[in-house]
């Protein structure tokens, strides 16, 4: 198995705000595209995704819905709401400061 | 939109029923069998429940709801054990109750609300070589320096209390007075309900006799006469016109029915010589205490420069008001505060001991808990929340206890205390009660939930399992509990049995006098009716005279500053015979004036010489009778009588006269039981005469019931005369010793009741070890231990609580009570006798406390404790 990486809370949430923008999805769906962008470097287990997805929908960044999936079942999907757009852009900018401000020790210091 | 609980739990599950069959349904794309697809997929799954709960924890409404449940658990369990509940309540309820009535008084006195904007700024400022902090007098012409060189005060005034006579009324009456300076109102920021304060320069001699009245006198002694302002009104013997009522309810700090001003003080007088009034100021809000009393330091230095004959040497002390006033009266009421916190830390103890006794029943019920995968902070907070329940119980109960015996309690306390109507419904007090409760939530309950919910929960679950690793620690616990209790118990008792061998000191105090069946009763002469101290003289002796024909009567007497009435004279006085001491440095002894009849009535012995007679005229030489201790300290074994001395005191008639003495009577206390200074010096009323005397009448009958034949006496010589302050001498004496009384009673209350609640922790303790050890007991019995071994067995183990919480108890009261040796009279803090007393009744009543327990353990069926399992 693939070693799992730690995600910090608020980088989690990054990235579920991220995998949302292009189409609703349910729960196993995010975890697995996140999975799969990342070439399998970023698993993200059950335990820590579902609190991630209720707290984001508790904050109103993204909302719920029950809708008929592929397989013509029952599933939870959520989607990406106005301000969760606004709060992505956000974390975007900031991530990116984030990761440019510790390049920028790596290389020179 | 509120989705319900249900379900949302029910979505929950589909949620994650979802993600499984996702996961297998990914894992047999992969390639897996279906039993392996569903087995590695529940591994990938991971602990559902715990992840469950945290997707719950994310929406407020969920910790509303388990708050809400909690509470609806711990209310159904206490009302499936009233017992425990009750008792539980009833502990918190008096622990609670005592602290809040204790603190009701404390928020009276220590924090009261005085009608006027930063009372903390108001000071007192004592001025003398050196100034003592405290009520000191000041001379006029000093006053006037310090207030116009003065640069950190708002104000600053001038007060003296003065009984004034109040004539033209049905009967003579007598007001308590307000003598002031005509700033005195604004300082406090005082406005009128009616008419007007007093105006700049309305102090001065020669200005019109105005006065301003207080709203209860305005109704109780002129009828809340519309037509008030412009009345005149004869006080002293003069007439004044009334300019002004205060509003209703309000109260300063000096209560007065009439306020007048400064020039109208019995013996005004403008040089720097005559000190006769208090000086207080309002600091400026950015100065402190420290800075105002360096700016007067440095006026009162040039003042000593400039006039040496009057104001050598001196410099003045600034205290605030409120500290002054609160003196007496605030180290009683914190050691109470701090004797009712410990009952209630006791208290505590024994619930978190009940409490601990109930996680044993329990530990089943938290097993299965565990096992369903409850997380430890939920069980935590569950057991908190039952805690907490008691807790607001037993705290709504306390206060409503604390309601009930108020009314008791400050009826109990001394008048001294000043308690006054205390609201216990005042917000600080409730706030105060809100914080122990979460307090004693907080201590009681914290140990037995972190100890209930660390279970192994295999070994708890096994069915009858014996001493646990778990058990054991409860057991230390709660025998480190019972120690605790009995040291502060052992502390308690220690410092009530101090009071109460003080207060039994303080009773046996000779207070030199007789002071059975004394009527005594005060007036004050008008100086303008009684313009020179014949006329005077005259009036103390006529009263006397037909005092002593009233039937019941045995004898009277007049006295200046009757003993224990709080009136009092000191002066100065050398003799002559002796080198002189430097100036200022004489030393000193009460003065006091009386009519010859005065020792025979109050009944103070004659040692030596003779006492005053009729031939101690105005006209003969001055004559004085001398105390013992006078006597013994001066004239050191030699017969004074015969010898002189003289009197240095410039407000005295008989300043620098040589004085003989005549005679030499036994001490007798003046101010009170605690006083030990007995020096006294007498000089009789037909040379030494004044405006103040106090009748003192022996009555063969209850005196009070010849008060007023008695009075009928005095208004007979002259019935526009009042007189107040009618009591008897023991009355006096008794209110001298009620603060000590009070202290004594309830230190006294708060003992016993720890003693009860440590045998009652002691009792359960060893309770609770019987039950436990029932196997062990029943095999010794089977081996063949006799009752009285078995008894032994538990009452040493309750006993060695009681030595161990008892010595610890004894050290701590040891180094305590050092910081309560000013409460105490006559006995040391360290006095063995009440420590081994506190120390011994804890250790019998530690000992019944065990001996029931120790019954119990013979009665154990060693059959039943074998065979059950």
């Amino acid at each position: 198995m693939p070693p799992q990486t730690d995600l910090l809370q608020g980088t989690l949430d990054l990235l579920i705000l991220k995998t949302l923008t292009l189409e609703p999805n349910h729960g196993w769906g995010i975890a697995q595209r996140i999975q799969q962008v990342s070439r399998d470097v970023l698993q993200v287990g059950q335990g820590s995704l579902y609190p991630a997805l209720h707290r984001l929908e508790g904050k109103g960044l993204i909302n719920s819905d029950w809708r008929e999936s592929e397989n013509h079942r029952r599933a939870k999907y959520y989607e990406l709401t106005r301000a969760g757009r606004r709060q992505l852009e956000r974390e975007i900018s900031e991530w990116n400061r984030l990761v440019g401000a510790i390049g920028l020790v790596i290389e020179g210091a | 939109m509120k989705i319900s609980r249900r379900n949302r739990d029910v979505e929950l599950n589909e949620e994650f029923r979802d993600h499984l069959e996702r996961e297998i349904q990914k894992n047999i794309a992969d390639g897996m069998a279906p039993d392996e697809a569903r087995r590695r997929a529940a591994i990938a799954l991971g602990a559902i429940e715990s992840a469950k709960e945290e997707c719950r924890e994310q929406h407020l409404s969920y910790w509303i709801e388990t708050t809400l449940q909690d509470l609806g658990y711990g209310l159904r369990l206490l009302r499936k054990s009233p017992g425990f509940t009750c008792i539980a309540i009833a502990i918190l309820a008096l622990g609670i109750g005592a602290n809040t009535a204790i603190f009701s008084a404390v928020n009276a006195t220590l924090f009261a609300r005085w009608p006027f904007p930063h009372p903390e700024k108001i000071v007192i400022i004592a001025e003398g070589a050196p100034a003592k902090p405290g009520w000191s007098l000041v001379s006029v012409p000093n006053f006037e320096d310090y207030s116009r060189e003065q640069k950190t005060f708002d104000q600053l005034a001038l007060w003296i209390s003065q009984s004034i006579n109040l004539t033209g009324q049905e009967r003579p009456d007598r007001l308590i007075g307000s003598v002031v300076s005509a700033n005195f109102f604004e300082l406090f920021g005082t406005k009128p309900q009616l008419g007007r304060l007093f105006l700049p320069g309305e102090d001065q001699s020669g200005a019109e006799n105005v006065a301003v009245l207080s709203h209860d006198a305005w109704q109780t002694r002129f009828g809340a006469d519309p037509n008030i302002l412009g009345r005149h009104m004869t006080l002293n013997n003069e007439t004044y016109a009334v300019v002004g009522v205060l509003p209703a309810g309000y109260h300063l700090p000096f209560e007065s029915d009439v306020y007048i001003t400064a020039q109208h003080q019995t013996s005004y007088k403008r040089d720097r010589a005559t000190r006769v009034l208090l000086m207080i100021g309002r600091i400026k809000p950015q100065v402190s205490r420290g800075q105002a009393e360096a700016n007067l330091n440095t006026i009162a230095r040039s003042l000593a420069r400039e006039y040496p004959e009057t104001s050598a040497n001196i410099n003045v002390a600034v205290t605030e008001l409120r500290d002054m006033m609160n003196r007496f009266v605030r180290k009683p009421l914190i050691f109470l505060l701090v004797a009712v916190a410990v009952v209630l830390l006791i208290a505590c103890a024994n619930l978190a001991n009940l409490l601990l006794s109930r996680s044993t029943q329990r530990q089943r019920e938290m097993a299965v808990r565990a096992a369903l995968g409850a997380q430890r902070s939920r069980t935590i907070r569950q057991l908190f929340a039952e805690t907490m329940i008691i807790a607001v119980f037993g705290g709504m109960a306390g206060v409503a206890l604390a309601y009930w015996t108020l009314p008791a309690l400050l009826r109990l306390a001394p008048s001294s205390f000043d308690l006054g109507s205390v609201a216990v419904l005042d917000s600080r007090v409730l706030l105060f009660s809100l914080g122990l409760v979460f307090l004693t939530g907080v201590l009681f309950g914290v140990a037995p939930a972190l100890h209930s919910s660390h279970i192994n929960v295999a070994t708890a679950l096994a069915s009858r399992s014996r001493g646990t690793a778990q058990t054991g620690t409860r057991e230390r616990v709660r025998t480190a509990f019972v120690v605790f209790q009995v040291a502060m118990s052992v502390v308690l008792l220690t410092g009530a049995i101090l009071l109460l061998r003080s207060f039994q000191a303080l009773l046996a105090t000779e207070t030199g006098m007789d002071t059975r069946n004394l009527l005594t009763m005060e007036y004050r002469l008008p100086r303008n009716k009684y313009t020179n101290s014949e006329a005077q003289a005259a009036f103390h002796r006529q009263i006397v005279a037909r005092v002593a024909q009233v039937p019941g009567v045995v004898s009277s007497a007049v006295v200046r500053s009757l003993p224990f009435s709080g009136n009092f004279g000191q002066i100065r006085f050398v003799v002559p015979d002796r080198p002189a001491p430097e100036k200022g440095k004489e030393p000193i002894a009460y003065a006091n004036s009386v009519t010859p009849g005065y020792f025979a009535t109050a009944g103070i012995p004659v040692l030596s010489g003779r006492i005053f007679d009729d031939h101690d005229s105005p006209l003969a030489r001055t004559v004085s009778v001398i105390s013992r201790a006078v006597a013994e300290r001066y004239f050191h074994g030699e017969d004074p009588v015969g010898r002189s001395l003289q009197i240095v005191d410039n407000n005295s008639s008989i300043d620098g006269k040589p004085i003989i003495i005549v005679g030499v009577v036994g001490n007798a206390k003046q101010m009170s039981l605690r006083d030990n200074d007995e020096a006294e010096i007498y000089t009789c009323y037909s040379q030494d005469s004044g405006i103040f005397g106090t009748l003192v009448v022996r009555t063969t009958v209850d005196p009070m019931s010849l008060a007023d034949p008695v009075r009928q006496a005095v208004w007979s010589i002259d019935n526009d005369q009042p007189v107040w302050k009618v009591r008897t001498l023991a009355f006096l004496v008794e209110r001298d010793v009620e603060s000590d009384r009070f202290l004594m009673v309830l230190m006294l209350a708060f003992g016993v009741l720890a003693l009860g609640l440590t045998a009652l922790g002691t009792y359960g303790v060893l309770s609770n070890a019987v039950n436990q050890r029932q196997r062990e007991i029943g095999v010794r019995m089977a081996m063949g231990a006799q009752p009285s071994a078995l008894r032994g067995l538990v009452l040493t183990r309750g006993m060695k609580l009681a030595l161990v919480g008892g010595l610890i108890g004894v050290a701590a009261a040891a180094a305590g009570t050092r910081l309560v040796s000013s409460l105490l009279y006559g006995i040391s803090p360290l006095d063995p006798a009440a420590f081994i007393t506190s120390f011994a009744t804890m250790q019998f009543v530690a000992f019944l406390a065990s001996y029931v327990p120790a019954h119990r353990a013979t009665r154990v069926d060693p059959m039943r404790a074998l065979r059950c399992d």
